[in-house]
């Protein structure tokens, strides 16, 4: 689904953000994406979206190579790529049905469509009721499934989350990792930046560590922090 | 149709929502196609009062009567065809004594004194209408060289010339501000735009997330150009209108001046103003675009304030 060769992006200064990355997510696979602050995460997020191209190296999405994408099917590209980030990223004249309508109603569907859709959204992701609410008047941990049902609305194959419970209490995150692995368990490709150990620990998904631009681990159900194991002779392993 | 529904809707909550500057931009818009529609019709007004005052007619050559010593008969009708062959000459008119007679009588029928002459002293003439009024002194000089016929001729060329001439300093003077203000206009609604895009920089940031096109981000801010440039032509239009109506209220009781401007010159003007004000607005929808119209690259985001914007 998502496969990365030798990509690397360079920001202007010389600033080197991600390092010859070569990275394959398989289709239906849920992917953490940890790392400290500056690591590459969210560039890494940034290039799948296009929102930054590669200053080398390729990536393919849905069997794209979209390095090599004209500027005027990118669109398209975002249409197949679901997105949230940290600071939900609402419109806050719209109300939450509103919001989720807009991914639609850019994308020219009719409003017999678009109504029945944006229902079932909310459902999914339990706030049937709230549709006529404003997101100021919703928790956070609701404006944040506001943004996932408005990201998923369109059910793309493909769902890149930065940082999505960074903003939340520990018990909102639960739910919101609860509704993305609900949204996985459907065949949809999850790749979410976290810096949360709890979750990352909880769901035993897997891991890919970044350092420096760089992957330095790339472990299926892994946890967030590498296991150190201390040997019988004292060494530490990894 | 969903679609356009949207982006309509799109464009009216750009509109309201900076309604200050938009103000601005229409009033701009207004002012100088109400100066430039203005200038048109004062020149349609000269030309009807100029050209069309003396019923199309140029010069006049008045004629020896036929008969005389020298003159054979059908002699004015030999001269009238032959005038009439001429490439600067549009048209002519033979008014013989009769006709003459019977026009000096309707002109001066309130004054039954001046109807005490002899007819016979009222000589025939040729009206002549040109194909150009510049050439008028070519003609008057061919008229006179056919001296022995030619009892004298009169033309309108001077008063005309003159008349034109104040036309044409009139227009250029109406054009000339019309240009100015018609810039700033445009970029008044560039500048709308642009305080458009930065007042609804989250929205549009959502859009391009979500996977609308460029020009699907473009066209609401091109439609709010082209609507501000159309309802400063239309209040253009309208104040010309009703300016004129007023004016041709009041010019009824002078009868020297002709205000009968054509309906059709007001309709196919006020279309071409109306069309002109949006093609304005949309320029200047576009030059307020431009900054943003480069296709993403991704490497060169765009700074706006304190935010990045991404090109649309």
């Amino acid at each position: 689904m998502i496969r990365l060769r030798e990509v690397t992006k360079v920001y202007e200064g010389g600033v080197v953000a991600v390092r010859d990355v070569e990275l394959d997510i398989q289709k239906g696979a849920f992917v953490f994406l940890v790392g400290p602050s500056g690591s590459g995460k969210s560039t890494l997020i940034r290039l799948l979206l296009r929102q930054d191209t590669v200053t080398r190296g390729t990536i393919w999405v849905a069997g794209k190579d979209i390095t090599q994408l004209p500027a005027w099917k990118v669109p398209f590209l975002r249409r197949s790529v679901g997105t949230v980030f940290q600071d939900f990223k609402l419109l806050p004249n719209k109300t939450v049905g509103e919001n989720v309508a807009f991914a639609l109603e850019v994308l020219g569907k009719p409003r017999s469509v678009i109504g029945p859709q944006v229902q079932q959204v909310l459902e999914l992701v339990g706030l049937k009721d709230k549709g006529d609410r404003y997101p100021r008047q919703l928790s956070g941990g609701e404006q944040q499934r506001v943004s996932i049902a408005r990201a998923f609305v369109n059910r793309p194959p493909i769902l890149l989350c930065d940082e999505p419970t960074g903003n939340l209490d520990p018990a909102t995150s639960v739910g919101i990792m609860r509704l993305l692995d609900r949204i996985n368990r459907s065949g949809t490709t999850v790749a979410m930046a976290t810096h949360d150990h709890a979750i990352v620990d909880a769901m035993q998904r897997r891991v890919v560590q970044l350092e420096d631009g760089r992957i330095i681990r790339d472990q299926q159900s892994g946890r967030y922090e590498t296991e150190h194991v201390v040997e019988v002779d004292g060494s530490v392993a990894q | 149709m969903n679609r356009l529904g949207f982006l309509a809707r799109e464009a009216l909550i750009n509109l309201r929502r900076n309604l200050l500057v938009v103000m601005g931009a229409v009033l701009a818009v207004f002012i100088s196609l109400a100066l430039a529609f203005g200038a048109l019709v004062v020149n349609q007004l000269l030309r009807i009062n100029t050209l069309a005052w003396q019923d199309g007619v140029h010069i006049i050559a008045f004629l020896h009567d036929e008969g005389l010593a020298g003159i054979p008969a059908g002699a004015h009708q030999a001269l009238v065809a032959e005038v009439t062959s001429w490439d600067e000459v549009a048209n002519v008119t033979y008014v013989d004594k009769a006709a003459a007679w019977a026009e000096y009588q309707q002109i001066f029928a309130d004054r039954p004194d001046y109807l005490n002459i002899d007819p016979s002293v009222l000589p025939a003439s040729a009206r002549i209408e040109l194909t150009n009024i510049d050439l008028y002194r070519d003609v008057q000089f061919r008229l006179a060289s056919e001296s022995q016929l030619i009892r004298r001729v009169e033309t309108f060329g001077e008063q005309i010339e003159q008349l034109s001439s104040l036309s044409t300093v009139l227009n250029l003077l109406g054009l000339g501000l019309a240009l100015v203000l018609g810039m700033s206009a445009v970029i008044l609604i560039a500048n709308t735009i642009r305080m458009a895009i930065y007042a609804r920089r989250d929205e549009v940031a959502i859009m391009k997330l979500v996977g609308a096109s460029n020009w699907f981000v473009r066209i609401p801010f091109v439609l709010e150009g082209m609507i501000e440039g159309l309802i400063g032509a239309g209040l253009a239009v309208a104040t010309v209108w009703v300016a004129f109506r007023n004016l041709r209220t009041l010019g009824d009781s002078i009868e020297i001046v002709s205000f009968a401007v054509p309906d059709r010159f007001f309709l196919t003007w006020s279309i071409r103003i109306l069309l002109f004000g949006a093609a304005a607005g949309v320029l200047g929808s576009v030059l307020g675009l431009s900054r943003y119209l480069k296709d993403e690259d991704g490497s060169r985001p765009i700074s706006a304030g304190a935010r990045v914007l991404e090109p649309l």
